[in-house]
């Protein structure tokens, strides 16, 4: 399922501040974009967009014709943010079993919740709570929930950002490997180039605020990416000059 | 019994022995100010009219929180699917907290005779208020990031009440549990007070009007006991139910 985006604009507050301006796009079915932009730059709001969470002023998400909105209702979003979001209350398997019984599809084919968990490495600890996990395994513990519902496109909100650099590294090596295996078409935000680079086959870059697209870069790199490696380099500084040259200019004093 | 119960025991006891000996040697009548041994001693004498008194508040009181409880829940869960209630209701549940309960209870008395209801209306009329407001904070407390999650599944209202606005209420409906439910003794000896056949009011008002304060202080150390109880009953609830914070 492609997923396309045409022309969005969105601005906030009374006079209005634009945030995103003429956003235009397309993901291909089954590709893993990076949107890059820095802070402020409307990541999120345009994740939010695309999420049906945020009606834009102008333009339009769609994904092989049908609206955001359409997409929530048929449980075709896997949401994924910063903060992992579990409900304190309920043991981690059953905020991954919540997933699926939430708005529940019984034509849908899913795995069990232990499964998922097993998935990403966390089987023994499916009767704790979350707050007996580490941040890291919280986030694993969203991203078996994110599963959980077999959800064909996936939206992730910079979700190790706030871990550890370690943790962020070898929690996305992860996701590179279910990804690999399930094919879902993913839009992830970050804020980092070289992260965006390791994961991502397309990397929409954006100006900073109001955002519009300062370019797309294609990351034609076999898997798995070495961030050392000469290649790996090239594409980093090839985002780092289009994002430069996007910057407003400087007056100084 | 831990460290910090050795302190709050000794505490009391150091309380009641300064308490007792200055009664004792600046020779204070028991008229005006009884010694703790003699309040005791009215506790030990009439524990067989004391317990049935303290059942009888009791009820009342678990009747009225039952009641305004209840009440205070359902209005916070009605404001909370349908927006447009909340000004009407936050309207008249202010009307009802600053109208003073004490101007109330005669008039209830009146109208409702000298059996339990009026102490249960009087009672739910003073626990309704904390209750209402508590919950409604909590139902409208759940963590943006989590009611973001919930919208992406697109949760049907009932789901998302009751997985995301009800739990997240449970930690204030406690808060508001911890003030509503002593309140509620309160609101029923207030309302014995007024005119009852019996109850810790009904003995604090026939004592009071003796001049008998031995019995007027055991009465309200009998209240006061059941207070820290009904506390200490409502804590533990809220750490056995709400064991994430």
């Amino acid at each position: 399922m492609s997923l396309q985006v045409r022309d969005v604009s969105k601005a906030f507050g009374d006079p209005p501040v634009p945030a995103l301006e003429g956003i235009d796009f397309t993901v291909e079915s089954g590709t893993f974009t990076a949107i890059v932009g820095a802070s402020g730059c409307g990541k999120s709001t345009l994740l939010r967009i695309v999420a049906g969470m945020t009606e834009p002023d102008a333009g339009a998400v769609t994904m092989e014709g049908r609206s955001p909105h359409d997409l929530r209702r048929g449980k075709e979003v896997g949401w994924m943010a910063q903060r992992p979001a579990l409900l304190p209350w309920r043991r981690v398997r059953d905020n991954v079993a919540l997933a699926q019984s939430i708005n529940h599809r019984p034509e849908r084919r899913l795995p069990s919740p232990d499964d998922l968990l097993e998935m990403v490495g966390l089987g023994h600890v499916a009767a704790h709570y979350p707050h007996q996990l580490s941040g890291g395994m919280q986030q694993r513990v969203a991203l078996a929930r994110t599963l959980a519902i077999g959800a064909p496109l996936w939206l992730m909100d910079e979700p190790f950002a706030a871990l550890d650099e370690l943790t962020r590294e070898t929690l996305a090596e992860d996701l590179l490997d279910i990804w690999q295996q399930v094919r879902s078409t993913v839009l992830w935000v970050t804020h980092h180039i070289p992260e965006a680079v390791a994961l991502a086959d397309h990397i929409v870059l954006l100006t900073p605020g109001p955002g519009r697209v300062a370019g797309v870069v294609d990351v034609d790199l076999a898997r798995p990416r070495d961030p050392t490696s000469a290649p790996f380099q090239a594409v980093v500084r090839q985002a780092r000059r289009i994002l430069r040259g996007a910057q407003p200019n400087r007056v100084v004093a | 019994m831990n460290r910090n119960g050795i302190v709050a025991t000794g505490l009391i006891v150091g309380f009641l022995a300064v308490w007792e000996a200055a009664v004792r040697v600046t020779g204070t009548p028991v008229y005006l100010v009884p010694a703790p041994s003699d309040i005791a001693m009215v506790l030990a004498g009439d524990v067989s009219d004391l317990l049935p008194a303290a059942g009888t508040t009791l009820l009342q009181a678990t009747g009225g929180l039952v009641v305004g409880g209840a009440l205070g829940l359902l209005m916070a869960t009605a404001i909370t699917f349908w927006q447009q209630l909340e000004q009407g209701v936050m309207s008249l549940a202010l009307l009802i907290k600053s109208t003073p309960i004490i101007a109330v209870a005669p008039i209830l008395t009146v109208w409702l005779g000298f059996g339990p209801a009026p102490k249960v209306v009087v009672t739910a009329l003073l626990t309704f208020f904390p209750v209402l407001i508590n919950s409604l904070e909590g139902f409208r407390s759940v963590d943006p990031a989590v009611a973001d999650w919930f919208r992406s599944v697109d949760a049907p209202p009932r789901q998302y009440f009751l997985q995301a606005r009800w739990p997240s209420a449970r930690p204030f409906l406690f808060a508001a549990l911890k003030v509503a439910a002593p309140l509620s003794l309160i609101g029923a000896v207030v309302a014995e007070w007024m005119g009852a056949s019996s109850g810790l009011g009904r003995r604090m008002w026939l004592a009071y009007t003796n001049l008998d304060m031995p019995s007027l202080f055991a009465a309200v150390a009998v209240l006061t006991a059941l207070s820290a109880g009904i506390y200490r009953l409502v804590v533990s609830a809220e750490k056995k139910t709400v064991h994430w914070t």
